[in-house]
């Protein structure tokens, strides 16, 4: 048997319902897991972002890292809207912070286009002709 | 459309005529382009208008309660005054400023009153989602800004230091949200403080969220009202932008964000709910930050020779002053007490720096001088804006016959009476520590140097004139609120929350 003949076989069990119990499915509208796991990923997107903007000394990988910190929130309103039950509000909010990321990174790459137009480099360590 | 939604509409009528003037100055620089910027700066100082004219309806007819995110109380009509103002004296001066010949102002103008309504929103709002919006208004149309100055390297220098610190302040300030967002399950602040008081009755894992919160959000406020440790950027973007943006950040943008402030530690943490070790810990807190914040500004301003960035460690000393005003809402006494002393000090900071900015700007326009060493004997000069200067630099430290005397009277009045004693200690010395640098600029401008008198105006025109008109004004009203302060002190007792 050719290793494509698996294929769909494969597909078809990756695509698959997971596995879970149908109450805790209807509870949470299809949400998988429980609140604490979304938690855990939020808090490591988080630490990831901050951890990057101490590392880094590219302007492009520090806006990076501010990205991760607001997709960190962004779960965090998700997951609280979801499992709390509170409506709504915490989806907005979060599609808020989607637009105001799109309009931030927007601002950002003009003035970092400046930035290595001016210096030739977006190392933020090198533009450094304000200082005490 | 109902009448209720019509009243509602009419309420934000401030804020719809800074949108329409964005669109007819946009339309204005489309139509006409260069040789259109009389006619844009004078269609965005008459957007100003208008939206001030509207401010000052007397009527009383909107509601306060607006669409269920806005609160125009009388606290939201001091902040959107000083903020829609000090924006239209920034407006006079970015069309006389020499430092942006080369490049367009057509643009900048639209942008500066995005600014300003963004600010205006911002200390309106009580709903984190509309709260953030605004914020992000003025932070990124800020950003822009700073960096005006094409042909200037120091400008997109200052524009890169301003986004990427300002990026990672909103984007800690928006986790702590979501984690407040966590606790109450709503976004509106009363809800939230409900919701915090209760967590905080919860045991030691909710109050340790509270507590990680509550410095994750403001990490974002203290960003933006330049308060240490989050003051870094203040000196190098006040120093590199083009002086109209300097002015706007320290006096419309820190006003804004001290309303922000003040609506948020109000609402989340000073409700009825809220009493007891978790108020006094937090008062704490901001009692050092604002001890700290003034002692490092006022400290490292002694040693700067750039007069933009020597005003730039002063503005950071002064929201050491108004931290203090803060530390007193949290405090036994009361709310009003601290608040009233904050928002005094606030309206005559506002006449001092708008006034400093605007002569410091006036001698860069005539002179090139930006650096005490080049101040030598300007005084002289040009005795009109040298006197001035003198003046609210005088009203910044602190000493009558002016208005930073009766503010900084008021503001260590409440501080003693809310029993921070060794607040109003470390307040007066660095009073004193002020004086010796603000009169560095004096001694600068008069003591030394050859005098050359240059009779006149710098420049002809309406734009120049209503410039020096509104420095004249704004030193007017120095004077005239340090002699007889009841009419601005009764109008801040009319605002509190």
């Amino acid at each position: 048997m050719s290793p494509l003949a698996a294929l769909p076989a494969m597909l078809a069990a990756v695509t698959a319902e997971p596995a879970v119990e149908p109450l805790a499915q209807a509870a949470t509208g299809g949400l998988v897991g429980s609140l604490s796991s979304y938690m855990v990923v939020s808090g490591v997107l988080f630490v990831l972002g901050v951890a990057t903007i101490l590392t880094r000394r590219n302007a492009l990988y520090v806006l990076m890292g501010t990205e991760l910190i607001l997709n960190a929130a962004n779960i965090n309103f998700v997951a609280f809207a979801r499992f709390g039950g509170h409506g709504i509000d915490g989806q907005m909010m979060a599609l808020v912070v989607v637009m105001l990321a799109a309009a931030e990174a927007a601002v950002a790459l003009a003035i970092v286009l400046r930035i290595f137009h001016d210096f030739g480099s977006i190392d933020i360590t090198r533009t450094d002709s304000l200082r005490d | 459309m109902t009448p209720e939604l019509m009243a509602q509409i009419g309420a934000l009528a401030p804020e719809i005529s800074l949108t329409v003037a964005i669109v007819l100055t946009v339309i204005a620089d489309l139509v006409f382009g260069a040789r259109g910027r009389n006619l844009v700066g004078a269609l965005g100082v008459a957007g100003v208008a208008v939206a001030l004219w509207h401010l000052a309806d007397p009527a009383g007819t909107h509601p306060e309660r607006v669409f269920g995110l806005l609160q125009f109380d009388g606290f939201a009509r001091f902040f959107r005054a000083l903020i829609i103002s000090g924006t239209g004296v920034v407006i006079l001066h970015a069309v006389v400023f020499r430092g942006m010949e080369n490049v367009s102002r057509n643009e900048f103008v639209p942008m500066l009153l995005g600014t300003a309504l963004g600010g205006s929103l911002l200390v309106s709002t009580d709903h984190l989602l509309m709260l953030l919006l605004s914020l992000e208004l003025l932070s990124l149309n800020s950003y822009l800004l700073a960096g005006w100055q094409r042909k200037e390297r120091r400008s997109s220098e200052a524009a890169l230091k301003y986004l990427v610190y300002g990026a990672l302040a909103s984007a800690i300030m928006v986790f702590g949200f979501s984690l407040f967002f966590g606790l109450a399950g709503d976004l509106h602040l009363s809800v939230i403080g409900a919701g915090v008081a209760e967590a905080w009755a919860g045991g030691d894992g909710s109050r340790f969220v509270v507590i990680m919160a509550t410095a994750l959000v403001l990490v974002g406020f203290g960003f933006k009202i330049a308060a240490f440790p989050f003051h870094f950027w203040a000196p190098d973007v006040y120093e590199g932008s083009p002086t109209p943006v300097t002015t706007f950040l320290a006096v419309s943008s820190k006003a804004a964000g001290f309303g922000m402030l003040v609506r948020f530690v109000d609402g989340v943490f000073l409700g009825d709910a809220f009493v007891g070790e978790w108020m006094k810990g937090l008062g704490h807190v901001i009692a050092v930050l604002s001890a700290v914040t003034m002692t490092y500004g006022n400290v490292t301003a002694v040693l700067q020779r750039n007069v933009k960035r020597l005003l730039a460690y002063s503005s950071i000393a002064h929201a050491g002053y108004l931290l203090m005003g803060v530390a007193v809402m949290t405090s036994s006494v009361g709310v009003d007490s601290g608040l009233d002393a904050l928002m005094f000090y606030l309206a005559t900071y506002y006449l001092a720096t708008l006034g400093a900015f605007g002569c410091v700007m006036a001698i860069a326009n005539r002179f090139g001088a930006e650096d005490l060493d080049d101040y030598q004997g300007l005084g002289w000069s040009t005795p009109f804006i040298g006197a001035m200067l003198v003046l609210f630099l005088v009203s910044l430290t602190g000493l009558p016959p002016t208005a930073g005397f009766v503010g900084k009277l008021m503001l260590f009045q409440a501080t003693i009476d809310a029993g921070l004693y060794w607040l109003a200690v470390v307040g007066a010395l660095n009073a004193v520590v002020s004086l010796f640098y603000y009169f560095k600029i004096a001694r600068a401008l008069y003591l030394r140097g050859d005098t050359e008198f240059v009779a006149g105006l710098s420049s002809r025109g309406i734009f120049p004139f209503l410039a020096h008109a509104s420095v004249l004004a704004l030193g007017l009203a120095t004077v005239w609120y340090g002699l007889g302060f009841d009419g601005l002190a009764e109008w801040v007792r009319s605002s509190l929350l």
